[in-house]
């Protein structure tokens, strides 16, 4: 059986080397480290339960856009073994841009992050790519969910068609659908991202959808995150899910996909 | 049985109101454009069967659903494609598929103001630095900085073939019947055409053209190529945006006819 992974740093497992003390360097040397992400990671503690391969596409910062383009290029017929998707949808204030030429005279696709107006600087320096025009003239949050929503559904039917058995899951934010997705997991859950379902098991109960967490590095855009903070299930650097919230990720997983 | 068509202007059938043998000017052809596109999009008043994607559904018998717009570009066509899908109950059992692929000068891009994605021409792209600004300030947009930093031909051409070899698999995953054909140039991009070559060298080639290699035509309203300089000159496209004409229509669909046909 082959599991592949799609999805932004969560279902990487950026993250998971941190141990409590880890200096803030030290963490940075081991934080995007393949053999720990791949091992400790929730989509590795379930590669390992359900005794599979794991062919990731999942990537620190990545964007929506980019795991859409990377599931275009590979899945082109029927699979000859049982195949299980994990698609975690992420942040919609990323998206991805051809760089003729980036900062190092490098052509190639980049992710451009914008969240909150966050990177203005990199952004312009790095990519050509001007936050403040974006948000002010071509982005609307609300249309960009209505676009996930209709890319989500035509996945569902070419998965069917090629038999390829699909989840799709909200990483750190509910986003209101504005049409039923099929085979979108913890819909029985009030808000159905996993950051929310790891607060929710610890009884928090201050959840405003408003606050849309971005995963830039950054706490101060959520209750939920300094919530976990102070649980210790993320890290106090980058604020991904330690090794412990990535166990009790794939529980999750592993208790509603049941094999 | 439906046929889905998708693709820019010279699917949609902009200009084939445009009568060779009774011309009008480019201020009335404006008009009508004008007036026309947005009721002809949906099928209002001014919906008439002089395009040859509604002359080829006449014929054999087909239900139109149509997904092409003028100026559109690929990457519009893909959306637009995935929205329809979704937002619609389809019968894919009685539905084949007719798409062409048009210039990789263009983009689209959601516009706060419009509310709507728009189809940028990268062709089009002003070097000049008070055009950009004045562009800038209308739009929000610089068309000149995004293709000098954004775009590259190869890079595009890549994409554009992984997702036609995509939507390939999607309608063979879905035993639906499909053709794709090239509309403006023959770039070698689709595996398997439908057209040996693009629907404007076809049409080109059928009313006396007899080059080898020719200029990119960008159907943007100029005259760029041989290609349409001879279309024009047998009334086979206009004269003010070089967009098949009534005649040219009516030849496009001898040619298409089969392709169709072949569907069924």
């Amino acid at each position: 059986m082959l599991l592949v992974t799609l999805g932004c740093s969560w279902t990487r497992g950026v993250g998971v080397a941190y141990k409590k003390g880890m200096k803030k360097e030290e963490y940075k040397d081991k934080n995007d480290d393949d053999i720990l992400c791949d091992e400790l990671s929730f989509r590795g503690l379930l590669t390992k339960k359900w005794k599979c391969t794991n062919l990731n596409f999942s990537q620190m910062g990545s964007s929506n856009d980019r795991q859409f383009r990377r599931a275009t290029t590979y899945f082109k017929k029927k699979p000859r073994e049982r195949v299980i998707v994990l698609w975690g949808i992420t942040s919609v204030f990323r998206h991805e841009v051809w760089l003729t030429k980036n900062h190092e005279g490098k052509a190639g696709y980049q992710n451009v992050l914008y969240g909150h107006g966050m990177n203005r600087d990199v952004n312009m320096k790095h990519k050509r790519f001007d936050v403040n025009n974006h948000l002010e003239w071509h982005f609307d949050k609300k249309q960009k969910i209505k676009e996930l929503s209709h890319k989500m559904r035509h996945w569902n039917l070419f998965f069917d068609g090629l038999g390829v058995e699909n989840y799709w899951f909200d990483t750190f934010n509910h986003h209101d659908y504005p049409i039923p997705i099929d085979r979108m997991l913890f819909n029985d859950r009030k808000y159905r991202d996993l950051m929310s379902i790891l607060c929710e098991d610890l009884e928090f109960d201050n959840y405003d959808p408003d606050e849309y967490h971005v995963s830039q590095f950054n706490n101060d855009d959520s209750r939920r995150m300094k919530f976990l903070e102070k649980k210790e299930l993320v890290n106090p650097y980058s604020y991904h899910p330690t090794r412990e919230a990535h166990a009790r990720i794939a529980k999750l997983f592993d208790e509603v996909i049941k094999l | 049985m439906n046929l889905i068509t998708l693709g820019c202007s010279w699917v949609f059938g902009i200009g084939s109101y445009y009568d060779a043998e009774n011309p009008i000017d480019k201020a009335t052809y404006k008009e009508i454009f004008r007036r026309g596109s947005n009721h002809r999009q949906s099928g209002g008043e001014f919906e008439d069967d002089t395009c040859w994607r509604l002359k080829l559904c006449n014929e054999l018998n087909l239900t139109n659903i149509n997904i092409s717009k003028g100026g559109s570009s690929n990457q519009s066509q893909f959306r637009r494609a995935i929205r329809y899908f979704a937002e619609n109950e389809m019968d894919w059992e009685n539905t084949v598929v007719l798409w062409g692929i048009t210039s990789i000068y263009r983009d689209e891009l959601w516009f706060n103001r419009k509310k709507s994605y728009s189809s940028v021409s990268l062709s089009q792209s002003d070097q000049d630095p008070t055009a950009r600004m004045k562009e800038r300030e209308k739009t929000g947009f610089d068309t000149y900085a995004y293709y000098q930093e954004h775009f590259n031909e190869r890079a595009f051409l890549r994409a554009l073939k992984n997702n036609i070899h995509h939507w390939q698999h999607y309608f063979d995953a879905l035993g639906v019947p499909y053709a794709f054909f090239e509309t403006l140039n023959t770039t070698g991009v689709i595996p398997n055409p439908a057209l040996e070559e693009d629907m404007c060298t076809t049409l080109a080639r059928r009313n006396g053209w007899r080059g080898n290699k020719d200029k990119f035509h960008f159907s943007d309203w100029f005259d760029d190529c041989n290609r349409i300089q001879r279309l024009m000159e047998v009334g086979m496209v206009n004269p003010h945006s070089f967009h098949p004409t009534k005649q040219g229509n009516i030849d496009i669909v001898k040619f298409m006819k089969p392709i169709v046909e072949k569907m069924l």
